[in-house]
């Protein structure tokens, strides 16, 4: 029984996806290069120029009241400890069966490889630093101020209790400990006619026109847009990397 | 590793404090956990506000003093370290073991490097006489950056900086003043704002400017606050970035390189429909100046009336909507408009800049609370906070002083063209006016060039032509981490860089990157970099290498006096008594005095100083207008100057006379004209006829993940965090049969690269983007664009032309370029 749940506040609409928090959390916790991220940040796109948003995902694990992670593993190596309520992963009794992984909505347990014997790896609430009174390193280094943490009922009073965002799991399953604050609503300040846009950028006169019909910009194929959708469990660690890599450099 | 013992920390651990030190302005705070002599990992601030998530969210009374936050590391400071071990790090001197270029290196010793560099000083001088030696970076802004030159006696300055131009230049001539020449001559920018001015304003316009990917921790928190606060802001830019996002109500999605017809056309707007700000524009306009740009803008000087619908077609920004948002800005007084150093860094660059100054000017915003100079680099530095602790090297007087002989960038042409010069198949003033030197000028031969820490190979316009500049040139060397870097491939020398960060002690001897560092000029904190450890192998600071040059040379005690006999054992403890006692004194100071700073040992255990920035925020020429004197008496008029009477004078003026007079800038001949303008088919520009050919413009923008070139092969970063890709829309690659994440070739008429493909629609149909920094990497074969190797990392410079005509040399810092793209299909 946990004495008091801990949690984190992320406000997605401060999230600019560039994944200081993710290098301060390798940084810290030495980590190695490559899949081994206990914090994944997705940058995707909707919509269709000129009406396009980014949207971004901040996805450690969420120390879930109901961790499925426990509840899958054979071989009883999480356990949910009753201090902070974070869920600790005993990386010698794991035997490297990823059920876990296959459990969590999240995709929260992280492995160094595809190797089959890999161990399983995750966020742990930066626990030790928990045990001297300061915050997870992640919270500290957001460059935006887009973190916060403490107990989860003093959050939810301070930030509400929004636990879902769009495209996320539905919170219900496994009671992630975060609340959020969801990206905001997009205002006109001026009036601005896509259309008429799209047809102005259309032309270069008197060069050669740029695109021919506003099917060009509007319609997109499946697979031509890579970052697309939300996509947080992966088959491989390159897939992993693909996805929580931006473009932004 | 078991996650049960969940422990990183250890009782051998020891912090220590220091700050990047790379060419960011930013100067953030780095807590370095040291273990057993090596850094094991960098963690967030904790000299203020320690453990605070979010501090100071909207206090009563707007934003406190951005000195009082925590400066919060971005993504490269906590990657940087791990560039310490990396195992290609050079870590011995190195002599050239191939061609140049090739980056076949051979290990020598300290000794036998030193003496080849001291030699070649000297043989080079004497060949070629003073004006040969050419060092880098920041031999600008009038100066030379060369550290023996006032002893030595040789050397070259160069005029503007690698950045700047396309905004300094128009500064100084609708001003009287510009913003980094002001910083030098008079102690503080000018033109700028403290962050906190922002908050005063009733609508930010960010235009060109991605704050959150360049400078997130105090702007990009600052914007943030301002938008949560309810203030509007705009974004008007080619690509929906992050601070569009995240900052913006709304997205302008505009075609680069056409701002100002937007500009004109709004300014057109406020004429007819009576908007201006009358009572400013009369008291500080000048109106002779005005009413000849109005007559452009309005049509009667050329028959043709710029109103929204005439841009509209140029710049792809329907005119409902620049008549609109005209419209707004004009009422929305105080407008803290932001226009990004990229718009002055195009072919006719400094018509956009200086039309955002008359925009402010015209509505009365460019000196008020809340208000903007327009063109301050949307950076914000405003005040100074107090004065710096300042080491007092002794070094002796200046026996010769290093005179400008080209605009700074210009240099690769400088050599490249030489041999014309030196076969007579151009004459010296030819050759001065595409140099930036005035006619009669000596010429520069510049045939040693050193890069101390800096990598122009890779991020000046125009790349072959550098890459044939250093091939060139009698000598070359270089200071790198880095063997593979595109400049370090290129050195006969090539020497070991220190992590001034991390690994000691650079003392800043008459140099860079002094221990004391703070954001260039704001002055709203310093930091003392403290050593974490010994740097590996035999890398040594950049001032004990000068200074065993300059023993060689003879002029050790007027170089560095205070260091002449110190034995590299001793280098550190004897610079950190120095800079103890430069503390001790600036603690002295009646006004730091008052603001009880700690003792030194106090201050090594967190040393940050912030300095409590009292009072309203500072706006553009705030202390000009406090105390009674005129913003504006730099000008002829005495007022601002929306026409140029000295541009006016012309092509021939240009090339024999400096703007001003014994600045030794000189534009050179070309058309330069006299008042922001639209001009369409400029070189790089969307209207270029070029683009017959090579169809989608090409912008550079910065990386979040790079400080220009800076990291670009960390392998943290690199692997982790981001792909190197070209920025293509929808349209573009549907056209090319492109999906997302194909192999693509990138090329124009100057290079070509291999490149991934980022299918997206957050940018501008007809343009693409990689973002500045790449590395030039040969991989795979040759070709006749690219004699050295294709590229296959993706360096944006192959493509940027590094010419002028018929403009002149001011606004052509390019960042621009024409390209055509095409499925790969080949191996990579």
């Amino acid at each position: 029984m946990t004495q008091t749940q801990y949690g984190f506040f992320f406000d997605q609409s401060r999230c600019t996806g560039c994944q200081t928090c993710s290098v301060a959390c390798k940084s810290y916790h030495e980590l190695p290069l490559g899949p081994l991220k206990y914090l994944r940040v997705y940058q995707y796109e909707k919509g269709s120029f000129p009406d396009v948003r980014l949207h971004l995902q901040w996805i450690p694990c969420y120390h879930c009241q109901s961790p499925a992670c426990a509840e899958a593993c054979p071989a009883e190596a999480i356990h949910k400890e009753a201090r902070f309520g974070a869920v600790l992963i005993d990386s010698q009794k794991c035997n490297g069966c990823r059920l876990c992984y296959d459990a969590c909505p999240y995709g929260a347990p992280v492995f160094e490889s595809d190797d089959p014997t890999c161990k399983a790896h995750k966020c742990t609430l930066c626990f030790d630093r928990l045990q001297q009174g300061e915050k997870p390193v992640c919270v500290l280094a957001c460059p935006l101020r887009a973190l916060d943490f403490g107990p989860l009922t003093d959050l939810m009073k301070t930030y509400g209790r929004l636990q879902d965002l769009e495209d996320l799991p539905d919170s219900r399953t496994t009671k992630p400990s975060v609340v959020f604050k969801a990206r905001r609503e997009k205002r006109r300040l001026v009036p601005y006619d896509p259309e008429k846009a799209l047809r102005l950028f259309m032309r270069r006169d008197p060069l050669p026109p740029v695109f021919t019909s506003l099917s060009d910009i509007t319609e997109i194929p499946d697979d031509l847009v890579g970052r697309s959708r939300l996509v947080i469990k992966h088959a491989s660690a390159e897939d992993l990397l693909h996805r929580t890599r931006n473009d932004e450099g | 590793m078991s996650q049960s013992a969940c422990g990183t920390q250890s009782s051998r651990d020891v912090f220590r404090y220091t700050s990047c030190g790379f060419h960011c302005f930013d100067q953030c705070v780095l807590k370095v956990r040291v273990r057993d002599g090596r850094i094991v990992s960098v963690e967030p601030d904790d000299t203020i506000h320690p453990g605070v998530a979010r501090e100071g969210e909207h206090p009563p009374g707007g934003l406190g003093s951005t000195a009082m936050v925590q400066y919060r590391p971005c993504a490269k400071g906590y990657a940087m370290v791990r560039e310490i071990y990396d195992p290609r790090r050079v870590i011995y001197p190195m002599r050239r073991a191939g061609k140049r270029g090739e980056g076949k290196f051979e290990r020598i010793s300290w000794d036998e490097a030193l003496d080849t560099i001291a030699r070649k000083l000297v043989e080079v001088k004497e060949k070629y006489g003073p004006y040969s030696i050419l060092h880098q970076p920041y031999s600008f802004l009038g100066q030379s950056s060369f550290p023996l030159a006032p002893w030595f006696g040789a050397g070259v300055a160069g005029w503007g900086a690698h950045s700047t131009n396309g905004f300094q230049e128009p500064q100084n001539w609708v001003y009287g003043k510009d913003l980094l020449e002001g910083m030098l001559r008079f102690g503080h920018f000018a033109l700028t704002q403290d962050e906190t001015n922002i908050f005063k304003s009733n609508l930010i316009v960010l235009w060109g400017l991605n704050p959150v990917s360049l400078m997130s921790s105090r702007v990009g928190h600052n914007l943030l606050q301002a938008r949560e606060r309810g203030i509007p802001i705009i974004c008007i830019e080619p690509r929906y970035t992050p601070s569009v996002e995240v900052l913006a109500d709304q997205w302008i999605p505009i075609r680069p390189t056409t701002d100002v017809a937007m500009m004109i056309a709004m300014a057109n707007v406020w004429f007819k429909e009576d908007l201006c700000d009358n009572d400013f524009v009369e008291k500080w306009v000048d109106p002779e100046g005005l009413a000849k740009w109005k007559a452009y803008v309005l049509g009667t000087a050329d028959g043709v009336d710029k109103t929204p619908g005439w841009a509209e077609p140029l710049c792809g920004v329907p005119a409902e909507t620049i008549r609109e948002f005209a419209r707004l800005y004009a009422r929305s007084k105080p407008v803290n408009l932001s226009v990004s150093l990229s718009m002055g860094r195009q072919f006719y660059g400094e018509n956009a800049t200086r039309a955002s100054m008359y925009l402010q000017a015209l509505t009365g915003n460019t000196f008020i609370p809340g208000g903007t100079a327009a063109a301050e680099l949307g950076l914000w530095w405003g005040r100074t906070g107090g004065a710096l602790p300042v080491v007092d090297w002794q070094q002796a007087d200046w026996e010769y002083v290093a005179p400008v002989l080209l605009a700074m960038y210009k240099w690769p042409r400088a050599v490249d063209l030489r041999e014309k010069l030196d076969a007579g198949e151009i004459s010296t003033e030819e050759y001065n006016n595409l140099i930036g030197n005035r006619a009669d000028n000596p010429p520069p031969h510049i045939q040693l060039v050193i890069l101390e820490s800096n990598n122009h190979v890779n991020n000046l316009p125009g790349m072959n032509q550098t890459i044939r500049a250093m091939k060139k040139v009698a000598f070359t060397l270089v200071f790198s981490q880095f063997a593979g870097s595109p400049s370090a491939r290129y050195a006969d020398i090539l020497l070991p860089q220190i992590y001034s960060a991390y690994e000691g002690r650079n003392g800043g001897c008459g140099l860079l990157w002094p221990l004391f560092t703070t954001t260039i000029n704001l002055g709203s904190h310093f930091i003392y970099r403290q050593k974490c450890i010994d740097p590996p192998g035999e890398v040594r600071p950049n001032d004990w290498v000068w200074t065993q040059i300059a023993r060689r040379l003879g002029i050790v005690e007027k170089y560095n006096p205070r260091m002449a006999d110190v034995p590299y054992e001793k280098w550190d403890e004897t610079i950190e008594e120095i800079y103890r006692e430069a503390y001790d004194t600036w603690a002295k100071r009646d006004d730091i005095a008052a603001l009880n700073p700690p003792g030194w040992e106090e201050f090594q255990k967190k040393p940050v100083f912030r300095f409590p920035l009292e009072g309203d925020p500072y706006y553009p020429f705030k202390h000009e207008v406090e105390a009674g004197l005129n913003p504006f008496a730099g000008t002829a008029s005495g007022k601002i100057e929306f026409y140029s009477k000295v541009l006016a004078q012309g092509p021939e003026y240009l090339r024999t006379h400096e703007v001003p007079p014994g600045s030794g800038k000189c534009y050179g001949a070309g058309n330069l004209p006299p008042m922001a303008q639209m001009t369409l088919g400029g070189k790089d520009t969307f209207y270029s006829e070029d683009a017959a050919k090579y169809p989608l413009l090409m912008s550079s923008p910065h990386s979040y993940y790079r400080v220009h070139s800076w990291l670009d092969n960390s392998p943290l970063l690199r692997n982790d965090c981001y792909r190197h890709a070209v920025w293509m829309n929808v349209a573009d690659a549907k056209a090319r049969g492109v999906k997302d994440n194909d192999l693509v070739r990138v090329y124009n008429d100057i290079g070509e690269m291999i490149i991934r493909a980022y299918v997206t629609s957050r940018i501008v149909p007809g343009t693409v983007a990689i973002h500045h920094g790449g590395w030039y990497l040969p991989q795979g074969g040759t070709s006749a664009l690219m004699p050295d190797g294709v590229d296959g990392r993706g360096a944006p410079n192959l493509f940027t032309h590094e010419e002028d005509l018929p403009n002149t040399v001011v606004g052509t810092f390019p960042c621009k370029g024409l390209v055509q793209i095409e499925k790969w299909r080949g191996a990579r």
